[in-house]
């Protein structure tokens, strides 16, 4: 089992049962550690760092100390969260500021959201509207 | 939020500097990820030897970015002041473990 595949079993372990969820996991910047982004639907009324910790407890206790090291974090979105995010980022204000921006750990995201649907044989280059709409159905499914 | 957010910042970059026993930090740490900033200030194995604080930094850490400052008046005031709370127990923990 790859280092990814043990954490997606420790992630959809954690979640209730039938929630349906996408794992990402991103270079941190920090040695070779990696950021684990969990986007599901599971526990959307909780506060943020409520679902982070339930994932992280599971985590802890499911994968060895070694593959432990490997997280720098885990941190838990819903799709609305993402999608506000990765869609909208923070729009300007003002004439100063017009359109979007977003930060770059996102922008990141949005690149391998694209990259995971292309590997899914998508003929065409996907906006990230599009490749979120097609994430999100996927999730909302649930 | 986008303040607070800058508190945090500012209190790692000092975490670092007295770390490092320097008045500025380093050219190379300029920036704003805070990932690499707390590593580099020495308190990623303290701050995950307490998982709620950890869980905390963690939803912080995606959710701030100097852009925040365009974003004023998106957040319902509960939800604002729930943020804050965390912004702020995470300043005072830098703090107290840094002095």
């Amino acid at each position: 089992m790859t280092f990814k595949q043990k954490v997606e079993k420790a992630v959809r372990e954690a979640l209730p049962k039938g929630a349906s969820c996408t794992v990402l996991l991103t270079k941190s910047g920090v040695r070779d550690t990696v950021i684990v982004r969990v986007i599901t639907s599971a526990w959307k009324s909780l506060p943020g760092y409520i679902r982070v910790l339930r994932i992280q407890n599971r985590i802890r206790n499911f994968l060895s100390p070694s593959d432990q090291q490997k997280i720098l974090r885990v941190n838990v979105f819903t799709p609305d969260q993402l999608r506000e995010v990765i869609l909208h980022g923070v729009r300007g204000t003002s004439s100063s500021t017009p359109g979007k921006t977003v930060s770059p750990a996102f922008k990141k995201l949005a690149a391998k959201l694209r990259a995971a649907q292309l590997g899914r044989g998508a003929r065409k280059k996907l906006s990230n509207e599009e490749l979120l709409k097609a994430a999100l159905a996927k999730i909302h499914k649930s | 939020m986008y303040i607070v957010g800058y508190a945090i910042e500012c209190a790692l970059k000092w975490a670092i500097a007295e770390r490092r026993g320097q008045i500025h930090v380093p050219a190379e740490l300029e920036h704003h990820n805070w990932d690499v900033l707390l590593n580099a200030s020495g308190l990623t194995n303290a701050l995950q030897a307490n998982p709620v604080l950890n869980a905390m930094f963690s939803t912080l850490a995606d959710h701030w970015n100097p852009s925040l400052r365009y974003n004023t008046l998106r957040y319902p005031v509960n939800e604002a002041r729930g943020l804050y709370n965390q912004y702020n127990q995470l300043f005072a923990w830098i703090l107290e473990i840094t002095i």
